[in-house]
């Protein structure tokens, strides 16, 4: 009886089973099938963890500070939360330190994008203990490292090549910070301009749809609830521009306070002796604490108050205060080394500066400037662009905070002031600082950007004469007698006729066929030169790199350098001597030598 | 097709697919369960923050009643922080605040609110309380305004009622007469049938400067008490104002026979006495009487005009006071006294020009108001 049911079932069970063998496998051999599937998934599964981790911290913050509660429980709860969490990130989560942004780039650019299961449950178990307990930081930057390592945990399994791994743990990032702060498009900015640091990214379409997938379920489970309220604000008068530019100044020497206190705060706690370690985050904790004692304001990430600058509920002396705090609570507990990132509190103070230079301007200008809440919302984006230093996010971000155009202009001239005051007085940005300082060198956006600048026409050069296609071969050997270059191009009445190397027309004379055209060895060797795009060559404003890659697959260590309007139009040659001594590389007389006997 | 189904995959291609599809399986199913352990929270989060706010607000009120109003607007603000989106949590808030004299944050937090809703009535009166507070008069004027014809919720009728009365007492401890005429002008015919109110609002009314309707007032108070000596009181002081001394003189001494205490009747009363023994129109005395009592009105009229603008009207100070140094004979005392009388009436146009019109001399306000009709 048995026997038989399993006969009857057994078919229709392989049949199940072949197809959806083939419908994987199929799957697998289609990248951008599998990137677009993964993309979704990622960023349901990534959206809904981060709003778990943001209803979790919230209803166990309400439960640690009841209202009404005692004075000393602001003392007692940071400080026990601070000393848990402390042993536990020293104990089993040593990853889980920090904000989250600087180990999710050095996972994509050293570690090939592997963030351990553990360090995505420590990192939410311990960041939701810490910032309930009402450490001064915030909740995107563990969010970030959380989607990121969510994507990494499931590439993995999936078994996918390490290339993809990589690609995939931006897409998680985008996805966590679209869901931690109900800013998709900023998010996808944000993992491009700052987790990549590259707006032109290949994995642009696999991170919207993962930053839109997680926005939409962070509605679908919360609602369409912006993260602050906001008043619509608008420019009173163009004179008031002027005012934003002063924040602009404000916002960027305060961001350059708060980054190199920060550093140093963190060098110092690096210096004290290892079993320090896990009792370090007690400090910061127990800073937070007395702060909190006295101005409850300090503690926790503060959007409600954040919230209360932005619509002008808050006086002069109170955002004064509150940011001259949060820049001391927030350098202490993240250096100390509490779990917890720096978006939320960057958020935070940017508001309260721009509450106060709002609240100033009120006072000089009141008939030309607007409210107080206007100047915290564009102190915000300030503070973002000093302290992050991702303007372009931080326009963006603000805008969709707000849904209002009409401030982005203020904001755009802030931001850049503050961007660029950021930058001259703190060279280094503060996640690769940080990173620097855990014995990380990761590449910045900068030197990337240099790098992607090289282009052909820097390493471009006259180069040798070109063989005419009907010179005999032992005329040819004759030219090339006493010169370095390894490969030589070769014209014809149509202009570039191809590429050949020194060492085949070698090889063709001691065989005996001196009398061969350099056309028929051409054709011999490369049966397609007469297509166009056979021909070997580069452009004056194609990237160095790309001329490199070429030289690899052709095996020239000399490629023309032609017109884009024309192919065959000669415009000059690069070398390998030349391109390595574009990106800096010197003393390299020996390497063409080197390149030619083993193309020999 | 069957064919391959009936094969079994290559082996390591099998065990491959097998964890690609158990990992994507996972992914799903995890998906799913922290779709509803999501929904479970948020439903939570909802509830529990939805009753620590309204616990929060309940702990306020109960606080402000006792007094404790730094209390209550820490709890005010942890319940508005908790639902921003409560108009009574920021409105409880800002009524905090107003109360422990935070009067800038209590404008900021109720200018918030009425960013939200601009013509909610009973934000436009805290804050027109704000602005009193604050000593910007006219500002809370216009909040007042607002909140009489904002929005307001149950009860509506009583409550723009009474900020019309709160406006009515600011514009009349401003004394801003025409302003409160245009507020009282409202209640005359809507003012539910009370006494009390009656007879505020005809006090109200000779404050702003319209005895007759204040007359009114007064009378229908009289007709449901006869006996109400306020209201005849009240009666007294409407017909000085409008000059009918007599009718005055006796509504007082009605007033005074009724409550024989009250100091303010009296001075009222003494007031109308002193007035009707001034008066130089009065049809009951003869030209010597009336030149004699001239005579007094141009010299007090004088002495007025010297404290506050001794400067004021110099010229004719000057002739007032060689007219008054004369001694006319019996048959020119009428002329004389016709042009003391003008002389007077002179000076005192000059003197509302030149003088505040606070700390006037009553009896020769009256008497001159009297004149001037």
């Amino acid at each position: 009886m048995s026997e038989s049911n399993s006969l009857v079932g057994g078919a229709p069970r392989a049949s199940w089973y072949g197809r959806v063998v083939e419908l994987v496998e199929d799957l697998r051999r289609h990248e951008d099938r599998l990137a677009l599937l993964l993309s979704l998934v990622i960023g349901a599964l990534v959206g809904l963890v981060v709003v778990a981790f943001i209803l979790l911290t919230g209803r166990l913050a309400a439960h640690m500070y009841p209202s009404g509660g005692a004075g000393w429980r602001r003392v007692l709860v940071p400080t026990l939360g601070s000393l848990v969490t402390g042993y536990l990130l020293f104990r089993f989560f040593p990853d889980a330190r920090g904000s989250g942004i600087p180990q999710t780039r050095a996972a994509i650019f050293i570690h090939d994008g592997r963030i351990s299961l553990r360090t995505v449950f420590g990192k939410f178990l311990c960041c939701s203990a810490s910032l309930a307990s009402g450490i001064a930081l915030g909740r995107e930057g563990p969010s970030v490292q959380i989607g990121a390592g969510i994507s990494s945990v499931i590439a993995r399994r999936l078994g996918l090549s390490t290339a993809q791994v990589r690609w995939l743990v931006p897409v998680g990032a985008s996805a966590a910070l679209a869901a931690a702060f109900n800013t998709p498009i900023a998010a996808v900015l944000f993992s491009l301009e700052e987790i990549m640091g590259d707006m032109h990214a290949p994995i642009l379409g696999s991170v919207v749809l993962s930053s839109t997938t997680s926005w939409m379920v962070l509605h679908l489970v919360l609602g369409d609830e912006p993260l602050f309220h906001v008043a619509s604000y608008h420019l009173v008068d163009p004179a008031e521009l002027l005012v934003y530019a002063v924040l602009g100044i404000v916002g960027g020497l305060g961001s350059v306070a708060f980054v190199r206190l920060l550093l140093k705060l963190r060098k110092g706690f690096g210096r004290l002796p290892p079993w320090t370690v896990p009792l370090q985050p007690v400090v910061g904790g127990l800073c937070v604490g007395i702060l909190g004692y006295f101005v409850p304001a300090v503690l926790g990430v503060g959007y409600d108050h954040v919230d209360q600058a932005l619509s002008g509920e808050l006086v002069l002396r109170v955002v004064v205060l509150l940011a001259a705090l949060k820049i001391v609570a927030t350098a202490v507990c993240y250096a100390s080394g509490n779990a917890g990132g720096i978006f939320g509190p960057t958020m935070f103070i940017g508001a309260m500066i721009g509450g106060a230079v709002g609240h100033v301007a009120h006072l000089l200008f009141p008939a030309s400037t607007a409210g107080p809440g206007a100047y915290a919302l564009v102190g915000m984006g300030t503070a973002f662009a000093g302290i992050i230093r991702t303007p372009l996010t931080s326009v963006i971000m603000i805008f969709e905070v707000t849904r209002n155009y009409t401030i982005i202009v203020p904001l755009m001239i802030s931001n850049l002031i503050a961007f660029y005051i950021s930058q001259r007085f703190q060279h280094e940005p503060i996640y690769e600082a940080l990173a620097r300082q855990d014995g990380l060198h990761l590449p910045s956006g900068a030197a990337r950007q240099v790098a992607r600048q090289l282009r052909v026409s820097t390493a471009l050069q006259a180069g040798p004469p070109p063989l005419a296609a009907n010179l005999p071969l032992a005329e040819a050997a004759r030219r090339l007698a006493g010169t370095t270059f390894g490969s030589w191009p070769v014209v014809d009445d149509r202009g570039l006729a191809g590429m050949i190397r020194s060492s085949d027309i070698t090889s063709a004379v001691k065989s005996g066929r001196g009398s061969t055209s350099v056309r028929d060895l051409l054709d011999e060797l490369d049966p397609e030169t007469s297509d166009d795009e056979a021909v070997p060559h580069v452009h004056g404003d194609q990237p160095l790199g790309l001329a490199l890659t070429r030289m690899g697959a052709t095996r020239h260590t000399v490629l023309p350098v032609v017109s884009r309007a024309n192919v065959r139009s000669l415009l000059g040659v690069v070398t390998l001597p030349d391109i390595l001594r574009a990106y800096g590389v010197e003393h390299v007389s020996d390497v063409p030598a080197r390149t030619m006997v083993r193309n020999e | 097709m069957s064919d391959a189904s009936a094969a079994p995959p290559a082996p390591v291609q099998s065990a491959s697919t097998s964890i690609f599809v158990a990992t994507f399986a996972g992914a799903l199913v995890a998906t799913a369960l922290l779709l509803f352990l999501d929904l479970f929270l948020a439903r939570v989060d909802r509830r529990e923050s939805d009753a620590h706010a309204a616990s929060d607000y309940a702990d306020g009120l109960g606080l402000l009643a006792a007094g404790r109003a730094q209390d209550a607007a820490a709890r005010f603000s942890a319940a508005v922080a908790i639902d921003r989106q409560n108009a009574n949590y920021a409105l409880a808030l800002g009524e905090a605040l107003l109360g422990q004299g935070r009067l800038t944050e209590a404008e900021a937090t109720l200018k918030a609110l009425l960013d939200r809703a601009e013509n909610d009535g009973a934000v436009n009166l805290t804050m027109a309380h704000v602005m009193m507070r604050e000593g910007r008069a006219a500002e809370a004027t216009a909040y007042f305004h607002r909140a009489i014809f904002g929005h307001w919720g149950a009860d509506s009728v009583a409550r723009r009622r009474q900020a019309r009365f709160e406006l009515i007492d600011l514009l009349a401890r401003r004394g801003a007469a025409s302003e409160l005429l245009a507020e009282l002008l409202p209640l005359e015919d809507t003012s539910p049938d009370s006494i009390a109110l009656r007879r505020k609002l005809g006090h109200l009314f000779i404050q702003a400067g319209s005895p007759a309707r204040a007359a009114t007032m007064f009378r229908e108070v009289l007709r449901r008490d006869s006996h109400d000596a306020d209201a005849f009181a009240g009666m007294g002081e409407a017909a000085l104002a409008l000059g009918n001394f007599r009718t005055a003189r006796a509504d007082l001494a009605e007033a005074a026979r009724l409550q024989p205490d009250d100091d303010r009747i009296a001075s009222s009363l003494a007031v109308a006495d002193t007035v009707l023994a001034l008066d130089p129109t009065a049809r009951d005395i003869g030209s010597h009487e009336r030149y004699l009592r001239s005579r007094e009105l141009l010299g007090r009229t004088i002495a007025t005009l010297g404290v506050c603008a001794p400067q004021g009207g110099s010229a004719r100070a000057d002739s007032a006071a060689a007219l008054l140094a004369s001694t006319p004979n019996r048959a020119r005392e009428e002329s004389s006294g016709q042009e003391m009388l003008s002389l007077a009436i002179d000076l005192w146009a000059a003197r509302a020009a030149a003088c505040a019109p606070a700390g006037d001399d009553q009896v020769l306000h009256l008497v001159h108001r009297r004149l001037a009709q």
